[in-house]
């Protein structure tokens, strides 16, 4: 059950964030800013092409210069076992893991990781890196998802057969998997529409762009024992990839997490820190490995593009009949694309009879891509909700009321099968559409797009610890690394469990030798799962200081109550005592049986699933296509904020990022499979003239299985953008666009074609 | 390569250091000195997170080489606040929770006060265009571009 | 006999088509190895790479949660998230 909002004093509060002030005066201490006596500099040396044999490694004359104290290449690395490890947001096979991280035998793609050396400076590595002579075989490559699915495409592994198919096809193809969801009859749904919209859509791979570039500590001592430093999204990841792919037993291995300056989704998964424990361990010195942001682009993941076929069909008065959708998604080198949950996302913000969704998983010569902040959902959701808005302009039928009429509601099948519980789709609608922005009157060029979105959230492992201190303050130990403020919200649930003051409460994210075993920050998780182990570790402690108390007093446990950070008799037939505060208990503590401590170590269950609708005004000139944003709004079922300052910050940030999608960001490649914008001069992220603000506006439906409602957050804002700024240039331009990014010379190539 | 023995002011603190005649003053001020709250995002001018000002010029010091800043002084993140006293732009970002991982915030911060000495009462399109060298993924910009004019606000009103 | 349905695509790989099979057990693990027994593969299959949903609740790692013959259960592809 969920507890009222009229009885919290801390939720719901912009509190100051634990971690604030240090990142203010630039006390905190991110990947690369540790410093180790006797550190060594390592850096990568990298393919430079897009598909190529490994013939040999020369690393003689790398190793002669002075001050290289290490080399090291897939050789050092024993070969990985084939079994699937969860890695963000798909399975990733181990194998395909420790390929990523160094090649063996082939290289995939641009920027692929060959060897690493670590020498006394960052100059002397970089000229030993130049001196390591790598010869290659170079071969046939393949770029495009539809070109790689071709039969005389050049196959980037001899043992891929496509998984998801009967009978197993006997020839080796870069297609690694089909999926298959479905309910309903689809045929008879169409049958019955009144009118039906396919189109095919594609989008580019686009990076997740943080702007703290991968990087890593390693110190390997004589006994074998390694310590890890680096920026992640998850330090219990980092360990177990490395104790896996190094063959290291995991209680050897202490990773601590450093502050995280971004991930979104992008650091779910290792790059630098094998090579750097395989570099400290033949150096016998610690070693820090930081990647360029060239390196960043080319060689750690972006997430896929796609090419799509989408048809939907309604009936005069918009019931929307049925939907069908073919998405092929671009892997990278290895399989492992999210086109799983694009598939079971595509459709779910409607409550529909007859659904059909094939999905490929398809493997070319491109950066492997890795979980971007709900990962695939942005993809198929922008073809879907295209549709979706051409569907009502063509039945006049207002965007959102079209929305209504079709939005899945507590206890709709959704198209993945589960019943939903208490969701808040038809709230967003109905928010979006009391704005005053949805109201406001719009000029020549300009137009007005709305879409929704959707996305699971998820659970999984997380722990917390919490300590009474001998002053009455508090130590709260959890495992989550704080990427956007989440101290902060886990402070707020102590401090309200305990009924003391937020400040009182110092929440520490702890390294893997000092708490149990957390899933990877990801998935919209930590406030909800991470949340709700704080809550349990401070529930246990309310109840430990209620016994001492018992104690003292000579009463039952039941006879004593915990009320606003004080222990009362339960009654006045417990007798008469006064009131303890959690500080009179803690400076006793020593006398009614030790320190006093609560733990929590779970596998949180029941995350809240989440939807949003936003709405977005772009003006676009007709003389040179240049889109520019004028208002941007994004509502959003957050179940609970517990700090609305973060939480609005989610919405605000993954709508940024949904708009660079759409208008601006692309991986282009040359003519011989590499990258061709390596750096944040051409591959333009959103900067601050580019956009509006951005109004967020926070709908509650409680989360029933969290303690205080929560629901995750952080990924559902990517959703919508796409089509909410793709449905705003149709409306300005009179043009359904299907290619994203809607760049300038794309839009009057559009707008010319129509004319 | 002889390395140059270098003497600048850094924080209102005379400073000297060596370096070769390569390397960038944001290496020099990380690996050297000491100060790794200004932070490498890109290392060629576009990401702002380097920010720092050199004869109260907003540079990127991963375009100025260390020797450039002889006898020159040098202004950092680890400057901006006066002992325990936060400068009113750090202490409007934690008000507003104007940053989220951080990571781009001391070059923010280093970017927003020149823009408030300069002018106290910077509309929102000026913000936008002065900030638009720093590169933030988390945010969308709207909670820094807020506390930016709500802190030239204040400032106004205590000296008014 | 508690109902387990699957996706389209897994039914075809595993099940000849069929989205709806019936096994008798009353908790997960007793269902993995019941649907294991009468599609080799499949059980395997849903403890390596898949989750499973009991009325509405996805499980990530499902095994001694309880099912009966009113429980609606999905056996879906794992989810993570960024």
């Amino acid at each position: 059950m969920n507890e009222q909002p009229k009885q919290f004093k801390w939720v719901g509060t912009r509190t100051i964030r634990p971690d604030g002030v240090d990142k203010v005066t630039g006390r905190a201490m991110y990947g690369a800013d540790l410093t180790l006596p006797g550190m060594l500099q390592g850096k990568v040396v990298r393919s430079p092409h897009a598909h190529a044999r490994i013939i040999s490694i020369d690393t003689s004359a790398a190793e002669a210069l002075t001050g290289v104290k290490a080399v090291v290449t897939a050789a050092d690395m024993p070969e990985a076992d084939s079994k699937l490890v969860a890695a963000g947001e798909a399975m990733i096979n181990f194998r395909d893991l420790a390929h990523n991280v160094i090649a063996r035998d082939k290289v995939l793609y641009d920027g692929h990781a060959v060897a690493a050396v670590a020498a006394t400076t960052n100059d002397i590595a970089e000229r030993a890196a130049a001196l390591i002579k790598v010869k290659y075989e170079v071969l046939p490559h393949v770029i495009d998802v539809l070109e790689a699915m071709k039969d005389d495409a050049p196959v980037l592994h001899d043992n891929m057969f496509t998984g998801g198919v009967k009978p197993k096809p006997e020839k080796a193809s870069n297609v690694a998997n089909r999926v298959e969801f479905g309910m309903g009859d689809v045929e008879a749904g169409f049958a019955a529409a009144d009118l039906i919209i396919e189109r095919k859509f594609t989008t580019e791979p686009v990076h997740q762009a943080y702007i703290e570039p991968h990087a890593v500590v390693a110190d390997m001592g004589q006994d074998g024992k390694v310590d890890v430093w680096c920026s992640s999204q998850g330090h219990f990841m980092v360990r177990s990839f490395c104790a896996g792919l190094l063959k290291i037993d995991m209680s050897k291995i202490k990773v601590s997490a450093a502050e995280i300056g971004g991930g979104f989704g992008g650091k779910t998964t290792v790059y630098l820190e094998p090579l750097a424990i395989m570099l400290s361990r033949k150096a016998g010195r610690p070693v820090r490995m930081a990647m360029s942001r060239e390196e960043v682009f080319r060689g750690s993941g972006p997430t896929s593009g796609a090419a799509m076929t989408v048809k939907i069909g309604a009936t005069k008065d918009g019931r929307i009949t049925a939907g069908d959708a073919t998405l092929y998604f671009q892997a990278g080198a290895f399989p492992g694309s999210p086109v799983g949950p694009a598939c079971m996302t595509a459709f779910t913000p409607y409550n529909l009879d007859n659904v059909r969704v094939v999905g490929f998983d398809v493997v070319s010569n491109r950066q492997k891509v890795v979980a971007y902040r709900a990962p695939g959902a942005p993809i198929s959701e922008y073809a879907v909700e295209s549709i979706v808005d051409e569907l009502a302009s063509k039945l006049g039928i207002d965007p959102i009321d079209f929305r209504t009429k079709n939005a899945a509601l507590e206890g709709t099948k959704a198209a993945y099968g589960v019943t939903f519980g208490a969701i808040g789709m038809q709230e967003t609608l109905d928010a979006a559409k009391a704005t005053e922005h949805y109201k406001i009157p719009l000029g020549p060029n300009q137009g007005r797009g709305v879409a929704s979105g959707f996305w699971f959230n998820i659970g999984g492992e997380s722990c917390a610890g919490i300590r009474i201190n001998e002053d009455g303050t508090v130590a709260l130990s959890e495992g989550s690394p704080d990427i956007g403020g989440s101290r902060a919200s886990m402070a707020i649930m102590a401090a309200e469990v305990l009924g003391i003051d937020v400040n009182k409460v110092k929440p520490t994210v702890v390294d893997t030798d000092a708490i149990g075993y957390h899933f990877v920050t990801g998935g919209s998780r930590v406030t909800f799962a991470t949340g709700m182990a704080v809550v349990d570790a401070s529930k246990a402690v309310v109840d430990e200081m209620r016994a001492r108390v018992a104690k003292v007093w000579e009463v039952d446990i039941e006879g004593v109550v915990w009320e606003d950070g004080h222990a009362r008799p339960a009654s006045t037939n417990v007798g008469d005592f006064d009131p303890m505060s959690l500080a009179e208990i803690a400076a006793i503590a020593n006398k009614t049986g030790g320190p006093i401590s609560g733990h929590a170590d779970i596998n949180a269950k029941g995350a809240g699933p989440a939807f949003g609708t936003h709405i977005c005004d772009v003006e676009v000139d007709p003389e040179t296509g240049f889109v520019t944003v004028l208002r941007y709004t994004a509502v959003q079922d957050v179940g609970r904020a517990i700090h609305p300052g973060y939480v609005e910050g989610q919405l605000q940030g993954g709508a940024a990022q949904g708009i660079g999608w759409a208008l601006n960001e692309a991986y282009i490649y040359d003519k011989n499979g590499c990258v061709d914008n390596p750096g944040f001069l051409d591959y333009r992220v959103p900067v601050a003239s580019d956009l509006p603000m951005i109004d967020a506006i926070l709908v509650e439906v409680p989360n029933p299985t969290h303690p205080f409602g929560v629901r995750g957050v952080g990924e559902v804002p990517i959703i919508p953008p796409l089509a909410a700024v793709n449905n705003a240039v149709a409306a300005a331009t009179g043009t359904r666009f299907t290619a994203l990014p809607l760049s300038p010379p794309a839009i009057l190539a559009g707008m010319a074609a129509k004319n | 390569m002889a390395k140059q023995h270098i003497t600048t002011t850094i924080n209102g603190e005379e400073s000297e250091y060596l370096c070769e005649a390569q390397e960038t003053l944001l290496d020099v001020l990380r690996d050297q000195v000491g100060l790794t709250g200004t932070k490498e995002g890109c290392s060629s001018g576009d990401c702002g997170a380097c920010s720092v000002m050199l004869d109260g010029v907003l540079v990127c010091s991963c375009l100025v080489l260390g020797v450039e800043a002889e006898g020159k002084t040098v202004e950092t993140i680890e400057g901006m606040a006066d002992g325990d006293e936060l400068h009113p732009l750090q202490q409007k970002f934690l008000e507003e929770a104007a940053l989220q991982c951080g990571f781009c915030t001391p070059g923010v911060l280093v970017a927003a006060k020149a823009l408030l000495d300069m002018n106290n009462n910077p509309t929102e399109t000026e913000v936008r265009y002065w900030l638009a060298g720093n590169l933030c993924r988390c945010t969308g910009y709207d909670k820094i571009i807020r506390a930016v004019m709500d802190t030239a606000a204040d400032m106004r009103g205590a000296s008014a | 006999m508690v109902k387990v349905v699957l996706t389209s695509g897994t039914a075809q790989q595993f099940t000849d088509g069929q989205t709806a099979v019936h096994v008798a057990a009353n908790n997960v693990r007793q269902m993995i190895q019941a649907l294991e027994a009468g599609f080799p593969g499949l059980g395997t299959a849903i403890q390596q790479t898949m989750s499973v949903a009991i009325d509405g609740v996805i499980l990530p790692d499902p095994y001694l949660e309880t099912v009966n013959e009113d429980s609606e259960i999905f056996v879906l592809p794992k989810i993570g998230g960024g």
